[in-house]
């Protein structure tokens, strides 16, 4: 019999089992599955043991590279130090091995640390209920434009604007191919890089159900949120955030009267680690609750009168409502958005704002240091962390760059077709001023 | 001993910080326009880090979970977590890599995306895979987005998408995403799909019929082959939602039932954590007709290098940002490659066995609605216990005071009071023996003083929460 360590069934325990189950061998159980459809053996190799799966893995890792304080890249997925309680809370086994909290009684801890990050979301973002996390920034986005289209009773159309994440404008399109919406998409203005307030108005006619802008936007620039809700009042306005550190700093959606705030929160706590797991997060006014995707926690008390967690209105959801449920996700992201709070939870009130402004800070004098050098910066808009600057040859910053070990950013014509030598480049508190030279020299010599 | 924990926002002072930030030395900040600036975040939380990681120890105290013991929720797969994966997952050369790098210096994690797709090729039996989907749920709209595609291009208009009544409740709510409507197909008394009743309907209208295999009831699908050529005859696609793959792993091939494309997740079959309901991963494999939807980025090899590609003019687009739940999938290769084909094929037989085990020691005890031989999980109904005004649910509950997670309850639907149960093979006799003698304890406590199970539980951390005042009261955030 062949034995593996994460298998308890010994021979004598086998034994046992067979007998009371009242047959000789295991494959009498498969009895109901015709013959023809198994196979004679095993379709994969044979099993490794632990030190040549360290190695292999060890040996995988190397053939990355990484740098954290000579990267430049962000554009949706930014690099911030995670505080080491954040990897060990998350790896306790009552939280990495629980599932979906079905049984509150025994499920306290998570449900009441969802309840905690909903908060905390909302508290973030200034609106009244969050949900306990969606899969990433995009699907929360596409989450968020259908449960506009299930309020709004209006049109078909959403308007986005290009300096909306091309990978958010991307999944939307992939979702609606097969529905009835349609996308209506708005150019920003080239000298601010903030969505053409002045076009606006007519842009939005009665079609529009719905209109969603990022902020900051894809170039890092922060848009006038209120000027925008001053000409959208009568449609859904969705607020996209993909560095939610800047609501820190900045006015958050939510006082301006956006109807729905969501996004991505991996900056709070989560590796970029490829690019999953991510979390997406979404908020919204107590008076849209019902719409909601995805899983809610709520507060209730038990049969002693005590406050529990549980999570609630699941009318809405695909196990009960299936066909016709709010949306169809079911594994959500818990574990991430338990990073997210335990992040919040140690930088806190005072922490966060000051991570905010050393962010902000070391973004403007990198640029300063650029435009002094005569490097140009493409937008005037307010940024936060993240900014545009023109080159003259883009492949000679990035082999330049290459030698010296720095990522330079994002060649924004991988996007943009027409934004040719444009350089996407985001400063974290992980970037140190001491390589800024360094940074400014590969650009200068371009010119 | 009893764990009580206030919300963090209630344990906040003033004046507290739970990490170092040094101030800069180079300010902008005036040159903000004043009307942008927020004021401080209220109600946002102030504390140590002692305190902090205090406040998350205790929490994790008020949580039942896979290493502490039996977790048997049906078509949930709650197996042992190997903490191997979690150590390589762990590595800095995986954690720290943007998306956006440069492919020549992410050619580590492109070769794990690149071996996952091939053993879960050679696992399937199917042609091509995507790894990018976030979670089961994810992978099945994946997939009817590119069956909704396949014939979009074909230029038939096929609205209809079949769906077992004891499917998953994610299934007709991907469909319905995906632009579908769709047709229920009721079990026979057999618990398995009525197949006349599918020829009746199977026309040129019906795009896919989506399959559960073995279906929710842990019953193996035994006219598998005949229900995909009805599905087949008729140029529709068949689906298997692979959420119960562990129960046929390395000792079936899915491709051989004559399934076009199918799921698999990641975090059940492949023994990555759940992390209290995510994140999983839900990889779709299909068959070489549909490949060219795919949805993009792919991983490819070209002359020994990995790269990503997003030229195939006929994917369905992207899913979501970036690339898959990478840390996940880390995980998943580093299971199969630490089971081996034997181990796996031992997966699948020992889980079959548990099932059985746990069938055969309850049926005595507890009403078994549908008889047909059970694969990795086996559906009991409270019938029995209902006559003394006991549900399913109030076992469920009493089940917590006996130190063991409970079932799955009322699910699947088709089942009336439903305990629907999943041991995985990770459990050991004397785990399982400790589940069976708490439900044959519970079945005589309804016999004798039923009020004892129906205002359980009694030694949990809360007691029976109200989740109807929850819906009513709607209070969910901390004020």
């Amino acid at each position: 019999m062949y034995k593996h360590p994460y298998i308890p069934c010994g021979s004598q325990e086998l034994k046992e089992l067979l007998a009371a189950v009242g047959v000789d061998d295991v494959d009498n159980l498969f009895k109901s599955v015709p013959k023809e459809l198994f196979i004679d053996s095993p379709p994969i190799g044979k099993a490794l043991e632990v030190e040549e799966i360290r190695k292999l893995f060890h040996t995988l890792a190397s053939k990355n590279k990484f740098t954290l304080e000579r990267s430049f890249i962000g554009g949706g997925i930014y690099r911030h130090f995670v505080p080491p309680p954040v990897r060990y809370i998350t790896s306790l086994p009552e939280f990495l091995t629980i599932y979906t909290p079905y049984q509150p009684e025994i499920s306290q801890g998570i449900l009441q640390a969802m309840y905690e990050y909903q908060t905390l979301i909302c508290q973030l973002t200034d609106m009244e209920v969050s949900n306990a996390s969606l899969y990433d920034g995009a699907t929360a986005f596409v989450e968020s434009v259908f449960m506009a289209k299930r309020v709004s009773k209006k049109g078909n159309t959403v308007a986005i604007p290009k300096s909306l994440h091309p990978h958010y404008r991307d999944t939307l399109k992939t979702y609606i191919s097969n529905l009835e919406i349609d996308i209506k998409e708005i150019d920003w203005d080239p000298m601010t890089g903030e969505i053409e307030i002045d076009k606006l108005g007519k842009t939005l006619s009665d079609e529009v159900f719905a209109l969603a802008v990022q902020s900051p936007n894809y170039f890092g620039v922060v848009e006038r949120i209120d000027a925008v809700r001053s000409i959208s009042k009568d449609i859904i306005l969705i607020v996209v955030v993909t560095e939610p550190l800047s609501m820190a700093l900045f006015k958050p959606p939510g006082f301006f009267g956006a109807d729905i705030v969501t996004g991505e929160a991996q900056s709070f706590g989560l590796y970029p680690s490829w690019g999953g797991p991510l979390i997406g997060f979404l908020a919204t006014k107590a008076s849209l609750i019902r719409h909601l995707p995805g899983r809610l926690i709520g507060e209730t008390v038990d049969k002693d009168g005590k406050r529990a967690f549980v999570a609630t209105l699941s009318t809405r959801e695909q196990h009960i409502r299936r066909e016709r449920a709010t949306s169809n996700i079911c594994t959500n992201q818990t574990l991430a958005a338990l990073a997210v709070t335990v992040f919040l939870s140690l930088y806190g009130k005072c922490g966060l704002r000051k991570l905010a402004e050393k962010n902000y800070n070391r973004a403007h004098l990198l640029a300063k240091m650029l435009k002094d050098a005569g490097v140009k910066v493409t937008f005037e808009g307010t940024f936060f962390n993240e900014f545009v600057v023109e080159v003259k040859d883009i492949k000679k910053v990035f082999a330049k760059a290459r030698k010296v070990g720095i990522y330079p950013g994002i060649d924004l014509a991988r996007y943009y077709k027409y934004m040719q030598n444009h350089l996407l480049v985001s400063v974290t508190e992980l970037n140190k001023p001491e390589t800024f030279e360094e940074f400014v020299d590969i650009l200068r010599e371009d010119f | 001993m009893k764990v009580e924990e206030p919300l963090i926002f209630e344990k906040s002072k003033p004046g507290k910080i739970g990490i170092l930030i040094e101030e800069e030395e180079d300010s902008f900040l005036q040159e903000i326009d004043p009307t942008l600036l927020r004021e401080e975040i209220k109600g946002f939380p102030e504390l140590s880090e002692p305190e902090v990681i205090r406040h998350f120890h205790r929490l994790a105290r008020m949580n039942w979970a896979v290493t502490l013991g039996i977790y048997p929720l049906g078509s949930c797969t709650m197996k042992y977590n190997p903490v191997l994966n979690e150590e390589v997952a762990g590595l800095r050369g995986f954690l720290e890599l943007h998306p956006e790098q440069d492919m020549e210096d992410i050619q580590g994690i492109l070769e794990i995306y690149w071996r996952l797709e091939q053993l879960l090729l050679q696992l399937t039996g199917m042609d091509a895979a995507t790894l990018l989907p976030a979670a089961g749920a994810h992978g099945e709209l994946t997939a009817i987005m590119m069956v909704k595609k396949f014939f979009a291009e074909k230029g038939e208009n096929r609205e209809f998408v079949l769906i077992q009544d004891s499917a998953h409740g994610t299934n007709p709510a991907s469909a319905s995403i995906a632009g579908f409507k769709t047709r229920e197909i009721k079990s026979t008394r057999s618990g398995m799909l009525d197949v006349a009743a599918l020829e009746k309907v199977m026309d040129e209208k019906v795009a896919l019929m989506m399959m559960t295999v073995p279906n929710t009831l842990g019953i193996f699908e035994t006219q598998i082959v005949e229900i995909a050529e009805i599905v087949h005859s008729k140029g529709g696609f068949v689906y298997c939602d692979g959420a119960n793959f562990n129960s046929f792993v390395a000792k079936i091939l899915p491709s051989r039932m004559g399934i076009d494309l199918m799921h698999v997740n990641l975090h059940k079959t492949f023994s990555t954590p759940h992390g209290g309901g995510g994140p999983g991963a839900g990889p779709v494999l299909v068959k070489k007709e549909l490949e060219p939807f795919l949805p993009i980025p792919r991983i490819v090899k070209e002359d020994g290098k990995f790269k990503v590609s997003c030229d195939f003019p006929l994917s369905i687009g992207r899913i979501k940002s970036f690339f898959g739940q990478t840390a996940v999938i880390v995980r998943a290769l580093a299971y199969i490659l630490s089971m081996g084909g034997e181990g796996l094929k031992r997966v699948a037989e020992v889980c079959v066995l548990n099932a059985n085990y746990i069938r055969r020691m309850l049926e005595e005890f507890f009403y078994l609605p549908y008889k047909s031989d059970s694969l990795h999980e086996v559906v009991f109904s409270d019938k029995f216990q209902r006559e003394k005004g006991v549900t399913a649910m109030d076992i469920a509950k009493r089940l917590l005071d006996y130190g063991v997670h409970s079932p799955t309850v009322f699910f699947p639907l088709i089942v009336k009071g439903a305990l629907m149960i999943e041991p995985t093979e990770t459990e050991s006799k004397e785990e399982l023996d400790r589940f069976i003698e708490a439900m044959r304890k519970i079945a005589q406590e309804i016999e004798e003083n039923p009020e004892v199970v129906k205002t359980a539980p009694h030694s949990t951390p809360v007691k029976r929460c109200d989740e109807v005042l929850a819906a009513r009261r709607l209070k969910v955030r901390w004020e």
